[in-house]
């Protein structure tokens, strides 16, 4: 995974003209909403992302899957905004999302939404507040009280979820978190949701219900979806295209189809749940016996 | 928000409506009544900036106690969830109102969207808060705090029972846990008890002599500052430096712990969280509170005695035979044990809010804050506790 030399000034003036080229690749013209460019990320000694380009079109629910650990997270911070990238460049609209100014940043963001992994509830609101929370903050003077309440309330019974709305966070199960999170994140009807493993740890009843969910969304108000997943059953339900990382790296692209179809073995031991050789464990009883 | 158009992100994002926020647009809610039904027609942007309107017209309609109103938003060609929750609120309005409300022209996509939620869930009355008597309020404000000196108790016996029993049951202290906390503990505020010593003593020293010059017993200022920083002052300033950073530094720490489940986990290895967390900490903040005290009074006698050679006159020589004679071994004893008593408190309280943190990073908080009242209370407490065994003991 790791690559040495990107320090290396060649390298450097390599990545930049490609950086340059993506640069002047024109978005406006095309299809696609989200692109990343030669994203790369160095965590320390360790390169966790190396050279990632992903396209996402406007209005398609996009997969991003991959082996825990292998960066899925990482490269929805770089999506989204929170995170810029050690080199590479991700633009939204055909702008270069990590270098735009505070006040459209923060128009962007009212523009976008997201749901993080572990749900990021604010400990200290009900679980009705926090989904309330982000309309409070940003039209809370144009909107009557009653109404940032039902919207709240709204969003909180399309994850199934109103029952719940009074309590606190700390006394929910994860899942339940997860869905709060989801409610939050559609909050300010945004155009792009970013779902970090919305589907992880769930039952295959709610996990089928929030993938429902995210089909509907989908479907009625043309949301693009940008979900990071693990969970293959869910990824099949809802992508009309995906991402396999493997090592840093985009493995396979395209329909759920084409991935197959592009016969990568890594991919196929992910599909059928099989180890790779080199994870598995050597137990060489033989050996020691012998010895 | 409808689906079809979608807004464009990639226009210039500054001159881009943040969704449905276009102030003004189809603010225009008409309302008109014939034979008794009213009807609120919306305008073409049923989006945040009409909902006002909106919600406002049908409360006004509402209290002309129509025997129906009629909600039309056949116009409506824009909308976003805001409008759509202001729909939701009329209804709500009307079901609690007794009045019969009724939605006329919902488009397509409008029906898209309810299909997503349920109406009737949204709009059905909720119970509010049942009202609570003064005893029940009472009662719900005294209860925390006897819940957690209920806690505070037990599991300072637990720590006492760990102290003195575990050892002649085979379990080893846990002397690496200890030394790690009491180096945390005591080094980390060695700095500035030594500072607050150094400057009490001067202070001390100072309003001892202002009040003694009158009587000419300039040199008894020994003996005021030696016999209140050794047996008073001293343990109780070491003490609330202590209550103020590792009450609070503990309590966070331990809360954390709950709230991550990491107190579970250890419960569930079997290994016990009082004993493995709690007792080093408890320990090593008694030892932390004497060593400290020790070198605040050493510091405190040697400010007052500098200032006493300086302003007062008296020299060094002088000043300790003073001290000699005005404190004896039984003071330093008692203020040892007093020491000892006071660090357990705090090591005991922190802790113990700590671990019965409820409620998130928040939960957290209120303990930490509890954590500083609560010791540095207990610590006045128990001192006034030792004053009276004292004097009961030594009169
Ligand atoms: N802030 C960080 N600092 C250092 N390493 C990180 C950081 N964030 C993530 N990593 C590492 O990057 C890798 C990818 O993390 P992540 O994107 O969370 O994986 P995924 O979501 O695919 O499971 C992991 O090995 C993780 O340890
Ligand atoms: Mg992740």
């Amino acid at each position: 995974m790791s690559r040495a030399g990107w320090g290396d000034a060649a390298q450097l003036a390599a990545l930049q003209e490609l950086q340059a080229e993506g640069l002047t690749l024109d978005a406006r013209g095309s299809d696609d909403l989200i692109r990343a460019v030669a994203v790369t990320t160095v965590f320390g000694e360790r390169t966790v992302l190396d050279g990632i380009d992903l396209a996402i079109r406007r209005g398609e629910v996009f997969v991003l899957m991959g082996p825990s650990g292998c960066g899925k997270t990482t490269m929805l911070r770089h999506l989204c905004g929170l995170r810029a990238p050690t080199f590479g460049t991700v633009s939204i609209g055909g702008r270069d999302i990590h270098a735009l100014p505070a006040a459209e940043l923060h128009a962007l963001r009212l523009r976008t939404g997201m749901a993080f992994q572990g749900g990021a509830l604010l400990g200290s609101l009900t679980v009705e507040e926090n989904v309330a929370l982000p309309l409070r903050e940003n039209a809370g003077r144009q909107l009557p009280r009653e109404v940032i309440r039902q919207v709240a309330r709204a969003k909180l019974d399309m994850v199934g979820l109103l029952p719940a709305a009074e309590r606190m966070p700390a006394d929910l199960s994860g899942g339940m978190c997860k869905r709060a999170a989801i409610a939050r994140a559609i909050a300010l009807d945004p155009e792009i949701v970013f779902l970090d493993e919305p589907t992880a740890g769930l039952d295959p009843i709610t996990a089928a219900g929030i993938d429902n969910l995210i089909v509907k969304l989908n479907a009625v108000f043309g949301i693009t979806m940008v979900v990071v997943t693990h969970d293959l059953p869910s990824a099949y339900a809802i992508a009309d295209r995906m991402a396999v990382f493997f090592d840093g790296q985009v493995a396979a692209f395209g329909t759920k189809d084409q991935v197959l179809e592009a016969g990568d073995p890594r991919i196929r031991d992910f599909v059928d749940r099989r180890m790779r050789d080199a994870e598995r464990p050597e137990i060489d009883v033989a050996r020691h016996m012998i010895l | 928000m409808a689906p079809a158009p979608n807004p464009t992100i990639d226009q210039p994002l500054d001159a881009v409506r943040v969704a449905g926020s276009d102030p003004g647009a189809g603010c225009s809610v008409s309302v008109t009544t014939k034979a008794g039904v009213t009807t609120v027609r919306t305008g073409p942007g049923l989006t945040r900036s009409a909902v006002r309107g909106l919600v406002d017209a049908v409360s006004r309609s509402l209290r002309t106690c129509p025997s129906r109103i009629v909600l039309d938003v056949g116009a409506v060609d824009d909308f976003d969830s805001a409008g759509l929750a202001g729909l939701v609120e009329a209804l709500r309005l009307g079901r609690a109102a007794g009045v019969e409300l009724r939605l006329r022209g919902l488009s397509q996509a409008m029906l898209d969207y309810f299909s997503l939620v349920s109406v009737e869930r949204l709009t059905a009355a909720e119970p509010g808060p049942e009202p609570r008597g003064i005893l029940r309020r009472l009662g719900a404000r005294a209860l925390p705090v006897l819940e957690s000196m209920a806690t505070v108790g037990r599991l300072g016996a637990d720590c006492v029972m760990a102290v003195l029993v575990d050892p002649w049951r085979g379990r080893r202290p846990r002397i690496d846990r200890t030394t790690h906390e009491f180096d945390h503990t005591a080094g980390g505020a060695l700095p500035i008890t030594g500072l607050i010593g150094f400057l009490l003593g001067l202070i001390l020293a100072m309003q001892a002599w202002v009040q003694l010059r009158a009587w000419a017993a300039e040199l008894y200022v020994a003996d005021m500052v030696g016999v209140s920083v050794v047996t008073e002052i001293g343990p109780l300033m070491t003490a609330i430096v202590l209550a103020a950073r590792s009450a609070s530094a503990n309590a966070a720490q331990l809360g954390s712990m709950v709230v991550g489940e990491e107190v579970d986990a250890l419960r569930q290895m079997g290994i016990d969280p009082v004993r493995f967390l709690v007792v080093p900490k408890v320990v090593a903040l008694a030892l932390a509170a004497v060593a400290l005290c020790l070198i605040f009074d050493g510091v405190a006698i040697v400010g007052a005695a500098l200032f006493a050679r300086g302003f007062a006159d008296i020299g060094f020589v002088a000043f300790g035979e003073r001290l000699e004679l005005a404190l004896g071994l039984r003071d330093l004893a008692t203020a040892g044990l007093k020491c000892l008593a006071f660090g357990g408190c705090v090591g005991v309280v922190g802790c113990a809010e700590g671990l019965s943190v409820t409620g998130g990073s928040e939960g957290v908080g209120r303990a930490t804050t509890r954590a500083v009242v609560y010791s540095v209370f207990l610590i006045i407490v128990v001192d006034a506790l030792f004053v009276t065994l004292q004097r009961m003991v030594f009169a």
